[in-house]
């Protein structure tokens, strides 16, 4: 049996509403919301937030593949999935892939791992899927409905709790959204044109033919996970197949956290996945430059499977922007402070175990845990007996500042110093922290991967604190 | 074996520039006035020197200027002698004083300079605060920080631990300032009322604006011979009764050490008690007349009373209520009104608060005078608080 084995998913804690899209351009109206990436977040960075709760400790680290599916890669050139790997801390034989350009390069991703496993080559890998960035010029058509957003799935042979039975892939030149090499925002041409030859004869497609050759009927899914450019094409679509929109139908989510690019379908996935039983049948579908239509069927593992986070605790988790002038900002549309910061890639690397990895350094003579590079213990003073270990991410802020004149597109950019739960102390940026009247000393944190600047032009990812959320 | 200062060095001539927006004035400029003020006094010219000691904390603003020992030979014509730069961020200034005291004490130099000088506001001061933070530093760590954030942490510690409040570290600010009305060196010479301090923009919480001093462009310098010597030179000197200087962690090291606590200053504490002991003082409060002590950032002098045991630990903010630090107080702090009034050109500094303590002991510190002083004691701090400098000085 092959097939998921942990899901997982992450929104960006902020929302941008389409009301005040349509204030800011006096236009009047609007319904729904979408998901937005705090300033210091990008594809990257979400999907290793997606990594962290798909799977932890070990069951990251023994993956033996990461593939990362992407339309918003911080790289054109670099594997994001390789520094990933990295900061994850696999091991370096771990085979690392992108894989991009098109919104269905997430179930393309997904297929890829299982059918490698499949073909022996692997035991296990893990995808991630995030799309964060991916942005239509200020004031278009469909500002409010695209968000950021990252899943992670992981793929292996044992304790599956999601098998693959079969799957259907289908290419189709139809140009509906595109991006050229240099283009910041994503272009579109016709609006119908599209959604009648594109999505509504390529889905019909694809899912009529998985139907035909698997022999499944539409009643035989218990959970129906489409993607979709907009709710109208959807509704439609599902009409056309007859699933129940009440059962079967996994809601696309478009007014909620918006389109998700590359991530949305394995997004979806994750609440449909919500009272799923052993024996359940699941159709995912994606759609871009065609389909990949995946068919599923929940093991017995499925029954003892304990997921701690759900997904509407994650939807819960949210806080409008104050301003679409801040949204802006987040995005990066117009010029901020400038801040020539300082890097040097050599120093990038040789400590990449404590600032990249958040390994600790733990003294084998007396026990004292360290967090900078350093080779001479302060406590004990011995030379060369710092060891590697895991430093858990929840901590407790002991002390901190709040800088009101350091160049942010948010100040105050709030600075703590956290004692990690099983010892070890960093001091670093809390994030995701909008009130800075909500901290305090023994508040308690999560440590998160975030971009800290571009110097070199190279994104700089390193570690912060966010506020535990109720 | 620690060497013993007590008694045995003497300043005989000291000098100091304005502490201002010294626009007029080059890096150079200000060594020269400092320099020739204190071999005025001295009764010395630049040839009589015969080791000096240069005090420079920051050069990337000031067209690298303090780099080294040059940087005080080419503008003061001090050529053919060993003169060394000093750097160990606000502890600079107290720095090279050890030194020029360390080069007598050896026997190797016979008159000294040790000279302090930091050009600040040839770019605005937004850059000098941030940039150095961002520009030349780890691309991780402390990143988002500025110097005030590096001090903040205590005071939010402080705040935590002994329920001081933010009014009481703007209290030290109103102090100082008030101090600063009289001494003619310094940047700011105005009253600033408590209600402006309290309500002054936040800089780095809990320091606002108003309890952070400037950015400042400034030199001061001191010639030293050996006690047995001094009358020949100058027949008001004052005498070192103490010096220490600690490193007692890093850089980056106190943020990250589990051992830290932020509601103290463990190099300012142990550098008081290695000081006291030298100098024979066993109860501060009475034994001292006036002490100038790092108040950068307000919460600073708060939490340095309690370090240098001008009272019990955590009641700072009792000190600082009951007025004893004022001028009309039991152990007058800052009377030059201290960084927060003169400013704090880095390098600078130390030289500045010894200068100041000279005046006091020599009587000759006017408008402002501690009456009766005989022992004064100068304090620095920085480097994220891993170092200290400490000096006694007493009339002879």
């Amino acid at each position: 049996m092959i097939g998921i084995t942990a899901y997982g998913a992450y929104l960006p804690r902020y929302r941008l509403t389409a009301k005040m899209i349509n204030e800011a351009w006096g236009r009047p109206g609007g319904r729904g919301e979408k998901a937005v990436g705090y300033f210091d977040e990008d594809s990257l960075t979400m999907g290793l937030s997606a990594a962290y709760r798909c799977l932890s400790g070990d069951g990251i680290e023994k993956a033996e593949a990461l593939y990362f599916a992407s339309t918003t890669s911080p790289f054109k050139e670099k594997l994001a999935s390789t520094e990933m790997a990295m900061i994850l801390n696999l091991s370096p034989e771990a085979r690392t892939l992108d894989i991009g350009y098109s919104l269905r390069s997430g179930t393309s991703a997904l297929l890829t791992a299982i059918e490698t496993v499949k073909a022996g080559s692997l035991d296990s890998a893990m995808v991630v899927a995030s799309d964060c960035g991916r942005l239509e010029v200020p004031g278009g058509f469909n500002e409010a409905a695209w968000g950021d957003g990252a899943a992670a799935v992981a793929v292996g042979r044992e304790n599956v709790l999601l098998n693959l039975l079969d799957h259907y892939c289908y290419s189709d030149e139809l140009t509906h959204f595109w991006r050229r090499a240099d283009d910041h925002y994503v272009k579109s041409e016709d609006v119908r044109f599209p959604q009648v030859m594109g999505y509504a004869r390529i889905m019909e497609t694809a899912i009529g033919n998985i139907l035909k050759k698997t022999g499944y009927k539409p009643t035989d899914f218990a959970k129906v996970v489409v993607d979709a450019p907009d709710p109208r094409s959807h509704q439609a679509l599902m009409r056309k197949f007859g699933f129940d929109p009440k059962i079967q139908v996994q809601d696309p989510l478009l007014g909620v956290t918006g389109s998700l690019g590359a991530a949305h379908p394995l997004v979806m996935l994750v609440p449909a996945l919500q009272g799923v039983k052993p024996g359940d049948k699941i159709l995912l579908a994606s759609y871009g430059d065609g389909s990949d239509v995946l068919a599923f069927e929940a093991t017995d593992a499925f029954s003892a499977f304990q997921k701690g986070d759900d997904f509407n605790a994650l939807l819960g988790r949210k806080e409008v922007i104050s301003s679409y002038t801040k949204y802006l900002g987040f995005k990066k549309t117009f010029e901020t402070e400038f801040q020539d910061y300082y890097s040097s890639i050599s120093a990038l690397f040789r400590e990449r175990d404590r600032f990249s990895r958040l390994l600790g350094g733990k003294c084998k003579n007396c026990g004292y845990i360290t967090t900078l590079a350093l080779r001479v213990c302060p406590s004990c003073r011995k030379k060369d007996q710092f060891e590697n270990i895991r430093l858990t991410r929840r901590g407790v802020v002991f002390t901190f500042t709040q800088e009101w004149y350091f160049p942010s597109p948010e100040p105050p950019t709030t600075l703590a110093v956290v004692d990690l739960e099983r010892g070890g102390r960093i001091y670093c940026q809390m994030t995701d922290c909008s009130d800075p009247g909500i901290v305090k000393i023994g508040m308690p944190v999560e440590v998160t991967v975030r971009k800290y600047h571009e110097a070199l032009d190279l994104p700089h990812y390193y570690w912060k604190c966010k506020p535990v959320y109720a | 074996m620690s060497v013993d200062f007590k008694d045995k060095i003497a300043i005989v001539g000291a000098g100091c520039t304005r502490f201002a927006e010294n626009f007029g004035m080059s890096y150079g400029d200000m060594l020269a006035e400092a320099c020739f003020q204190a071999f005025e006094e001295a009764g010395v010219g630049p040839e009589d020197i015969d080791g000096a000691w240069l005090s420079t904390a920051f050069v990337d603003g000031s067209a690298m200027k303090g780099r080294s020992g040059m940087d005080l030979a080419e503008p003061v014509a001090l050529f053919d002698i060993p003169i060394t730069r000093v750097s160990n961020f606000c502890a600079s200034g107290g720095n090279a004083f050890r030194e020029a005291c360390l080069g007598l004490l050896s026997g190797v130099n016979d008159v000294v300079l040790a000279a302090g000088a930091e050009k600040q506001r040839d770019r605005p001061p937004q850059k000098s605060l941030v940039k150095m933070m961002v520009v030349a530093q780890h691309q991780f760590l402390q990143k988002g920080e500025t110097a005030a954030g590096q001090f903040a942490v205590y005071a939010t510690r402080h705040m935590e631990k002994y329920g001081t409040k933010l009014e009481h570290f703007c209290m030290v600010s109103h102090k100082n300032h008030t101090h600063g009305v009289k001494n003619p060196i310094a940047q700011y010479r105005q009253e600033i009322p408590m209600e402006t301090i309290v309500n002054s923009p936040m800089v780095a919480y809990p320091i606002n604006l108003l309890c952070s001093c400037p950015t400042t462009d400034g030199a001061a310098a001191a010639v030293l011979v050996r006690a047995e010597d001094a009358k020949n030179f100058n027949k008001d000197y004052v005498l070192v009764k103490a010096q220490e200087l600690i490193v007692n962690s890093g850089w980056d090291l106190p943020f990250f050490d589990p051992r830290y606590d932020f509601s103290h200053f463990p190099s300012t504490r142990l550098a008081a008690q290695r000081a006291y002991q030298m100098a024979g003082i066993k109860d501060p409060v009475n034994e001292i007349d006036l002490a100038e002590v790092h108040d950068c950032f307000a919460p600073v002098e708060l939490i340095v009373y309690e370090d240098l045991g001008f009272c019990k630990e955590g009641e700072g903010k009792h000190f600082i209520e009951e007025g004893r630090s004022t001028a009309e107080g039991d152990l007058p702090v800052n009377i030059s009104g201290g960084l927060e009034s003169c400013g704090h050109p880095v390098g600078a500094s130390g030289i500045r608060m010894i200068y100041e303590i000279t005046r006091h002991l020599q009587g000759k510190a006017e408008e402002r005078q501690v009456k009766n002083a005989k022992i004064g004691l100068a304090h620095n701090i920085g480097g994220p608080c891993a170092i200290t400098s400490l000096t006694i000085l007493g009339a002879p």
